[in-house]
């Protein structure tokens, strides 16, 4: 006599696995999608822009959309500055949210509380509200204009986020593992920097591709902040009611394509934790 | 030489009403194997802390070898405790992790390899040196190691 599996079960988390590939792929495709037109366009060839009906798979690749675009004047320059500006709002936002997120986690002090919730108002008030009257500030100190003046606004912007996400990082640290660095010989520093930071890195990281795509994508202020020295999308944004069809994708383009492969190069950190690797 | 002299020792944690210890005062021989028994919430931990250097005492003082102590940082005292939870540095490998303490006490590294290698042999952790410790056993967890400069030349446990 045999018995009857019962293979409903089973046969349900096939269902349910099948389902989740499904959603998977379904919010990816709404991710890429946009993008895969967008590079599409900006590699094909001008005349194949104003074909109907649009090809969709590239047929048509060119680089003489991008090229044209990359060699109209200020472009590399823009470029050129995003990345400063960029890499600049990443290392004085780390410099001085990083510890202060650190004293949130691990010290009790007077107007702590306050401290946090005034943190957050910065990003209550409109990037306009604070530009314009920046903008004055900058002048009488005489460094409008200057990828610097961008630098401050957007560390300024980053910084909230920044501070209360290594905050919450840090708190995830045990106290208990510092503390053993610190009676095997570690000063206070080094037992930050030798065992608290590494274990900090993947939430750090996270941190850092917030703060790096807001100022990759911020324009409103760089534009109100600067005149020669823009940053790339602020360029893009005072040429684009006058330039042609084929150059706004390659404008697109050129803003995308950076900060997907700095996503990319921080997501190794991220799904990097300790002795598990999320695949 | 590693007297430990423990007179009058008085902390009160900020906030707190009561006294965490009490006016403690203890002395314990070099080589002594001494056991603090008391109630939960009676201040054996406070004392061990403040011992290590993690708390700082009010009032009273603490000298090791007679050496004073009582506000020395922890990196400076040269001593060793096993934490109630497994302290690991789950970052690092086995091997970095049961070498810290050597490391940071500045020993060669061909030293601190052959007594990384010694310890591991002797708890049988050998095959698993280069692992990083979230990949052990609960049982081979427990064999962990925690040699801190005082466990190989012991000045107190
Ligand atoms: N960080 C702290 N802040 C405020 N009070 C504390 C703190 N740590 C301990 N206490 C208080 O100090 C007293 C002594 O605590 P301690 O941890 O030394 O007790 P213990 O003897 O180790 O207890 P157990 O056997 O439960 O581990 C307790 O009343 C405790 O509530
Ligand atoms: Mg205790």
């Amino acid at each position: 006599m045999s018995t009857t599996v019962d293979t409903t079960p089973i046969a349900r988390q096939k269902r349910n696995r099948f389902m989740l590939q499904a959603a998977c792929i379904a919010v990816s495709l709404f991710m890429l999608v946009p993008i895969y037109l967008i590079s599409l366009a900006a590699l094909s060839t001008r005349e194949s822009l104003n074909e109907f009906p649009l090809s969709l798979l590239p047929t048509n690749l060119s680089v003489e959309t991008l090229n044209a675009f990359l060699g109209s004047t200020g472009i590399f320059a823009a470029l050129g500055n995003s990345l400063i500006v960029g890499a600049g709002t990443l290392l004085l936002s780390a410099l001085i949210g990083v510890p202060a997120g650190y004293a949130l986690a691990r010290f009790t002090f007077p107007g702590k509380d306050p401290y946090q919730l005034f943190l957050l108002f910065t990003r209550a008030l409109p990037i306009v509200v604070l530009s314009v009257p920046l903008a004055r500030l900058f002048l009488t100190m005489d460094i409008y204009d200057t990828t610097y003046a961008v630098i401050l606004l957007h560390t300024a912007l980053a910084l909230p986020t920044t501070i209360l996400i290594s905050a919450s990082v840090f708190l995830s640290v045990p106290v208990d593992v510092e503390e053993a660095a610190r009676l095997f010989g570690c000063s206070p520093l080094g037992a930050f920097g030798r065992v608290v930071l590494p274990m900090a890195l993947p939430g750090l990281a996270a941190a850092s591709i917030f703060t790096f795509v807001m100022s990759w994508n911020e324009v409103l202020g760089a534009s109100i902040l600067t005149l020669d020295h823009r940053t790339l999308p602020a360029q893009v944004l005072s040429s684009l009611s006058d330039s042609p069809l084929a150059y706004r994708f390659a404008g697109g383009f050129a803003l995308v394509i950076p900060s997907i492969i700095f996503i990319a190069l921080m997501r190794r950190y991220l799904t990097n934790m300790w002795g598990s690797t999320i695949r | 030489m590693a007297d430990i002299q423990i007179s009058n020792l008085v902390k009160t944690y900020p906030g707190g009403s009561e006294r965490a210890t009490d006016d403690v005062s203890l002395s314990i021989r070099d080589g002594e194997f001494t056991v603090l028994l008391g109630p939960s919430g009676c201040g054996k931990t406070t004392l061990l802390r403040m011992i290590a250097g993690l708390e700082l005492p009010d009032s009273g003082s603490i000298s090791i070898g007679g050496r004073d102590v009582t506000y020395l940082p922890p990196n400076k005292r040269n001593l060793s405790m096993v934490f109630q939870s497994y302290a690991v540095f789950p970052h690092r490998k086995v091997r970095y992790n049961i070498g810290f303490g050597l490391r940071m006490a500045k020993v060669p590294v061909e030293e601190i390899e052959r007594k990384v290698q010694w310890a591991a042999d002797l708890l049988q952790l050998g095959p698993y040196l280069d692992r990083l410790p979230a990949n052990l056993s609960g049982g081979q967890r427990q064999r962990w190691p925690w040699p801190g400069p005082s466990s190989w030349t012991p000045t107190s446990c």
